[in-house]
């Protein structure tokens, strides 16, 4: 959680500096950089986007990438690059706010066990229980249990992702993104009005061996978004880890 | 050795008790009538009446948890509300195809993850050990989903290798089987053979470094000997807990994985269950695949004993 102000202490704020720390840590610049992408991509999507990603035209159906639909188009007509730029928005929402939750509640709970020796018992056979059962599964049986919103599938995500306490923040976002995906690829996470990768890939799935652009570009940055999360937090881990420096620095 | 198995199994029951428990409860802590959750958007009220006594959702909550208890003790997971079939049998129906696919994957990812692990363990910081380590990163990146997509793109519309989806028995065709199995397998398995490597790597470096496996490198030792008998044994228990734990991994990509591929396995009737809102289902998957996932690990607890003998509870 303490995650950026040793980075900031290392690297210094002269170029030479940050070159230094680009050179010795190459991964997570780039991560942190594809991520500094992702999110501008997020914020300013509405503005960004050639097209309203909602928009029907059923004269431009399924086609191929082209210079007026860089990712082609969909079997509805709507532009694909203009829907991916979007997608961008329910991930990262998604997964930074699982993090940030799961976190808190982590911390609360293992900070109210810890001094209260009763409930830490209880409170422990509960996580045990809850450990036991797949994070997917139990995110699926709460979202059929309600209407499917972003705001059930935040809750259903997080709710698994308490019990380990002591996780990583970086791990559990990434883990957060790559399960809101596949619960919209699986019909029971964003509902289809808000474009996500994975309930565009859902609705791609179907043209898989007419459409591979459906499928393609909303996997590519769903995987890179992830990618540069773990990135990130591959290197965090070994920059603030005193005992995995030196191992490295051993070998 | 019988104490501690005791003790385990002790423990494991307590957990499935929880286990249960949250699945249970889960339908009644969710807000709203779990009659009107269950008979979904479109029922009338003699629907939602009709499915109350069914389940006896009229009764007190301890008699209805008791009662639901002793059914599922005695092997009864109630009754589908789509095909009023009941669960335990639909659920042994698909069986098979999650079985197999889940088999085939474990025995995949660790035939090829721990050499990998062990390689770059022991050529640590060299351009094998790089590769591998971005591998793995990249594996614990893609979603299961997204690879599967990837390969049906390249093996099945492209190169017309493999079948694009559906399942065959092993009783039917031993050789149709595998190829049906094959994307699935590699697909599911990415991320497991990432974690296992991961941590093959992490455990065996922490070994490679001690002094027993210098002085076995001093008295002339061929390398195969020191990397499998001296230093993969007492690293592997980090590497079987890491097997362990990651069935939990494995049990949700299954689900995903089958829903690609159109395998008719549990994953397909977990997910036909939540589209059509079939409470019981989705219980009783959730308490087989927990019970699964609790029994592997309750089995490697005891396994650890023969690998480290340091090991007593």
């Amino acid at each position: 959680m303490a995650a950026a102000s040793p980075l900031e202490s290392t690297s210094r704020p002269t170029t030479g500096g940050f070159r230094l720390f680009a050179r010795r840590y190459p991964t997570v610049v780039a991560g942190v950089a594809i991520l500094l992408v992702m999110v501008a991509i997020a914020v300013f999507a509405p503005w960004i986007a050639p097209e309203d990603p909602a928009r029907i035209n059923p004269r431009l159906r399924l086609r191929p990438p082209s210079a007026a639909h860089w990712f082609g188009t969909d079997h509805l007509g709507r532009d694909v690059f203009s829907r991916t730029l979007h997608g961008a928005r329910v991930s990262l929402f998604v997964g930074f706010t699982v993090a940030l939750t799961s976190t808190l509640i982590g911390l609360a709970i293992g900070l109210v066990s810890g001094f209260l020796r009763r409930i830490d018992a209880v409170v422990m056979r509960i996580m045990d229980g809850l450990m036991a059962i797949p994070a997917i599964l139990l995110a699926i049986a709460m979202i059929s249990l309600s209407r499917s919103s972003i705001r059930t599938v935040i809750v259903a995500i997080t709710i698994p992702a308490i019990p380990p306490l002591v996780v990583q923040a970086t791990y559990v976002c990434a883990s957060a993104i790559i399960i809101e995906a596949i619960l919209s690829f699986l019909g029971a996470g964003t509902p289809p009005d808000i474009p996500s990768w994975g309930n565009m890939m859902a609705e791609g799935r179907t043209y898989v061996l007419v459409g591979w652009w459906l499928l393609v570009f909303p996997g590519l940055f769903l995987s890179l978004v992830v990618l540069a999360v773990n990135l990130l937090g591959d290197g965090l881990r070994e920059t603030l880890d005193p005992r995995l420096r030196r191992s490295a620095r051993n070998l | 050795m019988l104490g501690l198995i005791l003790r385990r199994l002790g423990s494991t029951a307590i957990v499935m008790t929880v286990v249960a428990l949250f699945v249970f409860g889960m339908l009644h802590l969710a807000p709203g009538d779990p009659a009107a959750i269950i008979a979904g958007d479109i029922a009338t009220q003699e629907d939602i009446a009709r499915i109350r006594a069914k389940l006896g959702l009229d009764r007190p909550l301890v008699e209805q948890f008791v009662v639901w208890l002793g059914h599922i003790l005695t092997g009864d997971l109630g009754r589908s509300i789509f095909s009023d079939r009941p669960v335990a049998e639909l659920i042994a129906q698909r069986m098979e195809p999650s079985l197999a696919l889940a088999t085939t994957t474990m025995i995949f990812s660790v035939l090829v993850a721990v050499p990998l692990g062990i390689l770059a363990a022991w050529r640590a910081g060299s351009w094998v050990d790089r590769l591998v380590m971005s591998f793995a990163v990249l594996g614990f990146s893609v979603p299961v989903f997204v690879f599967a997509y990837v390969l049906i793109l390249l093996f099945a519309v492209n190169l017309k290798w493999l079948p694009v989806m559906g399942y065959v028995s092993f009783r039917e065709d031993v050789g149709g089987f595998l190829k049906s199995l094959a994307m699935p397998t590699l697909a599911l398995g990415v991320t497991y053979v990432a974690l296992i490597a991961r941590i093959t790597r992490a455990a065996m470096l922490e070994v490679i470094h001690q002094d027993y496996i210098r002085t076995a490198h001093a008295k002339g030792l061929a390398l195969a000997p020191i990397l499998l008998r001296h230093a993969l044994k007492p690293a592997s228990v980090p590497i079987v807990t890491t097997i362990g734990i990651g069935v939990a991994l494995l049990i949700g990509g299954v689900v995903v994985t089958e829903s690609v591929f159109a395998i008719p396995g549990l994953g397909r009737l977990t997910v036909d269950a939540i589209l059509r809102r079939d409470y019981p289902i989705i219980q009783g998957v959730i308490l087989i695949f927990s019970g699964v996932y609790v029994l592997i690990n309750l089995v490697i607890d005891i396994v650890y004993t023969f690998l480290d003998p340091r090991i007593r509870y």
